[in-house]
C-alpha cells in the first residue's frame, strides 16, 4: 500500500560519456605520492551492463558498471585513489541579459559554438536543465575555482538577440533576447536568481550573482553521485599466505633449492638453502634461506613427481 | 560520498608459466563493479512561456531576385557583389535526425504529437445504452442509439453513430459476443478491424463461475489476454478498442518553460479554498459595500459582522 513517501535514490543510468575519471597514486600511506591526478575518460574505463530483463536488445542495467582498469598503469605496489565524477563542460559566459517579453526572467547566455564539439549536443533546447554551473575567478593567480558557491540551471532555450525599445525610456534601445531554435546562443535561467524580498530589485543590490560576460564557468551534470575508490595493489594477501601454509612444497637436497608451489602446482617461490661454516674450525654458524631471484624450473611440481 | 575499498592481489595479474613470461605482469586488465546512484529532487512545476514570432524581416530575395529593399542586399548591389543569397539560395545544410524529445529547426509543432496505436482493456458492458423500445428485440443489430456529427482530434470530420454492427439480433441473457460501437464513423469499417474512430465495445455472454473467456482477434482486439467473468451484470465482460490520440493540440500545447522559484519543489497548482461562508441573509443586493472597503482581514469581518454578516466558523482554526 503506497504510505505518502517515495524514495529519493535511484541507480544511476549514465553513459559511460558522461563521466570522468581521475586516479592518483601513492606508493604507501607514509608518502604523498604523485603530484597530479591522472585523467581518464568516462568510456575508456567504464563498461555498462545488459538488464537481462531485457531479452530483445540491450538496455542498460541501472547502477551497475564494470571498471576496466588498464593492468599496465595499475599494477604497481601501492595505493590507486580513483574518483569517478560527472564529466565537466569547460564554457565562457557570452552575455548576461533578460528575456524580451519577461524582462523579469534573468539569465546567462553561451554561444554553442565556443563549447567543445562533444557536448554541443548537450545544449539542446532544456537539455542543460539539472546541471550546476561553477564559477571561475580569472583574476586569481591561484586556485581560480570559487569555492562553496555555485547555481543550477532551471531552463535552457535557444534565443538571438534582438534590440528591444525598453518601456522605461524614451527611444532606448537595448539587447533583449528572443526564443529562436535556429540561433547558436543558449539562454540558461539559473536558481536561486530571486533577490531577497528584504533587498528588492532595484539598483541590482539584491540581486543573487549569476555570473559577468566573460567569465569562464565550469557545466557539470547531476546525474549521479561521485565516488572514490581506493585500490591497494598489494604483494601477499590471504592467498598467497596459504601457498606456503597448504600448497606443494620441495626440497632439493642435492642443491638445497626449497620450491613453493601455488594451488595449480606452478612455482611461486623459490629458496636456495645453505649452512654457513667457520672456515677454520667447520662450526655451522648459520643455516640460511635465500630468496632466489632466478627460478630454476628443473624443480616444476610435475617435474618431480615424475622422477 | 561513498569511498569503497578493494584490495587487489597483484600475483593474479602475474604470470606463474614455465616459459619467459614467469613473473611478468601478463594480465591486460583489472575489473572492478561499482554501483553508480543518484538522489534526485524534484524541481516541481514549470510556467509555460509562449512564443513571440519574431518581427518580420525582409526577404533577401523575391521571385530568385535580389530584393533591393532589404538594406544588407542594396548594399551588396550598389557595390557590384552578388552571392547565392540574394537569387533565392539556400544552404545545404543537413538538419539533424528527428527526435521526437527535441525541438529542431523545420519541425512543426504537429510533428511532436504521436498517436495512433491501439488502445484496448476491460470494462463492464454498456448494452444499456443500446436498448431498443421493442418488446421482442432488446438488442437490435443495426439500431442507432445515438447519432452526431463532430470533428476530431485532428479536424476530421466524422458522422458519427452509436450502433450495434453484429451479431443478428442478439439475445439477451445469452447474448453472442456483441459488437457495437460509440460515435463511430458511419462507414463499412465500423465494427472490423480497421475501425479507427470513436470507440468499440465487444461483450462475452455471461459464463459461468471461474469459466475463462478466449478473446480473439476477430473483433480487431489485439490483445489476447483472458479474463474470467462471474455472473453478474456488472461485471467486467467487456473489451474496449480505441485508437489513442496521445499529446496533441486539443490536450496540450507545446512551449518554451521556465521556472519561477517561487514554485520550486512544488508539484501542482497552490488550490485556494474558501473557509469563510458570508452568509448575507436577507441583505438586498444594493447595499452599501462601501462597508467592505474598511475590511483587510478576517479578524475585522469578525469584529465589524454587527449582525450583518453570519460567518460560518466551522473551518476556521
Amino acid at each position: 500500500m503506497a504510505s505518502g513517501t517515495y524514495g529519493t535514490v535511484r541507480p544511476a543510468d549514465i553513459q559511460p560519456s558522461d563521466a570522468e575519471i581521475f586516479v592518483h597514486y601513492t606508493t604507501s600511506r607514509s608518502s604523498a605520492g604523485e603530484a597530479a591526478l591522472t585523467k581518464y575518460k568516462g568510456e575508456d574505463l567504464l563498461v555498462k551492463i545488459a538488464n537481462p530483463n531485457n531479452t530483445t536488445g540491450f538496455e542498460i542495467f541501472g547502477g551497475l558498471y564494470t571498471l576496466k582498469l588498464p593492468a599496465a598503469n595499475f599494477s604497481k605496489k601501492g595505493i590507486y585513489t580513483i574518483v569517478i565524477k560527472p564529466i565537466e563542460i569547460r564554457a565562457k559566459i557570452a552575455d548576461c541579459g533578460v528575456l524580451s517579453t519577461l524582462p523579469d526572467v534573468k539569465g546567462i547566455i553561451f554561444d554553442v559554438n565556443t563549447i567543445d564539439v562533444k557536448f554541443r549536443e548537450k545544449f539542446i533546447n532544456n537539455g542543460l536543465i539539472g546541471y550546476r554551473v561553477e564559477y571561475l575567478d580569472t583574476n586569481a593567480t591561484s586556485d581560480t575555482k570559487i569555492s562553496n558557491f555555485f547555481r543550477i540551471i532551471t531552463s535552457n532555450n535557444k534565443v538571438e538577440g534582438t534590440n528591444t525599445q525598453m518601456t522605461t525610456s524614451n527611444g532606448q534601445l537595448a539587447i533583449r533576447y528572443l526564443f529562436n531554435d535556429a540561433s547558436a546562443n543558449v539562454f540558461c535561467t539559473l536558481s536561486p536568481s530571486s533577490a531577497p524580498t528584504s533587498r528588492p530589485n532595484t539598483g541590482n543590490n539584491g540581486f543573487p550573482y549569476l555570473g559577468t560576460m566573460g567569465q569562464n564557468v565550469i557545466i557539470t551534470n547531476t546525474f549521479f553521485n561521485p565516488i572514490m575508490i581506493e585500490i591497494e595493489m598489494v604483494d601477499h594477501d590471504i592467498e598467497t599466505l596459504a601457498y606456503g601454509l597448504f600448497a606443494n612444497q620441495s626440497k632439493s637436497l642435492e642443491d638445497g633449492v626449497y620450491t613453493i608451489y601455488n594451488f595449480s602446482d606452478q612455482i611461486y617461490k623459490q629458496y636456495n638453502l645453505y649452512e654457513i661454516k667457520d672456515k677454520f674450525t667447520g662450526k655451522p654458524l648459520f643455516e640460511v634461506r635465500q630468496l632466489r631471484t632466478s627460478i630454476d624450473v628443473s624443480k616444476e611440481f610435475n617435474n618431480i613427481k615424475n622422477v | 560520498m561513498e569511498i569503497l575499498k578493494r584490495k587487489i592481489l597483484r600475483e593474479t595479474l602475474i604470470s606463474r608459466e614455465n616459459d619467459v613470461s614467469y613473473g611478468t605482469i601478463t594480465a591486460a586488465t583489472i575489473y572492478l563493479k561499482v554501483f553508480l546512484t543518484q538522489d534526485i529532487d524534484d524541481m516541481g512545476m514549470y510556467t509555460d512561456m509562449e512564443y513571440v514570432n519574431r518581427p518580420w524581416e525582409t526577404p533577401a530575395s523575391i521571385g530568385n531576385k535580389p530584393n533591393l529593399a532589404n538594406n544588407l542586399v542594396n548594399e551588396l548591389v550598389n557595390k557590384g557583389l552578388n552571392f547565392p543569397f540574394m537569387s533565392g539560395a539556400t544552404t545545404t545544410e543537413v538538419p539533424p535526425p528527428f527526435n521526437k524529445d527535441l525541438r529542431t529547426v523545420n519541425r512543426v509543432v504537429s510533428d511532436f504529437y504521436t498517436y495512433g496505436m491501439q488502445v484496448t482493456g476491460f470494462t463492464n458492458n454498456k448494452l444499456n445504452e443500446y436498448v431498443t423500445t421493442l418488446r421482442n428485440q432488446k438488442y437490435r443489430k443495426g439500431y442507432i442509439a445515438k447519432s452526431e456529427v463532430y470533428t476530431n482530434f485532428l479536424g476530421v470530420n466524422i458522422n458519427g453513430i452509436s450502433t450495434i454492427t453484429s451479431p443478428n439480433n442478439p439475445v439477451f441473457p445469452k447474448l453472442f459476443p456483441v459488437v457495437y460501437t460509440k460515435l463511430g464513423n458511419n462507414d463499412n469499417k465500423l465494427g472490423t478491424v480497421y475501425q479507427t474512430t470513436g470507440i468499440k465495445y465487444v461483450t462475452y455472454p455471461s459464463p459461468s463461475v471461474n469459466e475463462t473467456i478466449n478473446i480473439d482477434t476477430a473483433y480487431g482486439i489485439t490483445d489476447l489476454r483472458n479474463f474470467i467473468s462471474p455472473t453478474n451484470p456488472d461485471s467486467v465482460d467487456t473489451v474496449i478498442s480505441y485508437i489513442g490520440e496521445g499529446f496533441n493540440p486539443t490536450n496540450t500545447t507545446l512551449s518554451a518553460i521556465t521556472k519561477e522559484e517561487l514554485y520550486f519543489g512544488i508539484v501542482s497548482e497552490p488550490e485556494v479554498t474558501s473557509d469563510v461562508f458570508i452568509d448575507r441573509g436577507s441583505s438586498s443586493v444594493m447595499d452599501k459595500h462601501l462597508r467592505l472597503s474598511e475590511i483587510v482581514g478576517v479578524q475585522h469581518l469578525v469584529r465589524y459582522g454587527n449582525k450583518f454578516y453570519n460567518i460560518n466558523e466551522n473551518n476556521l482554526e
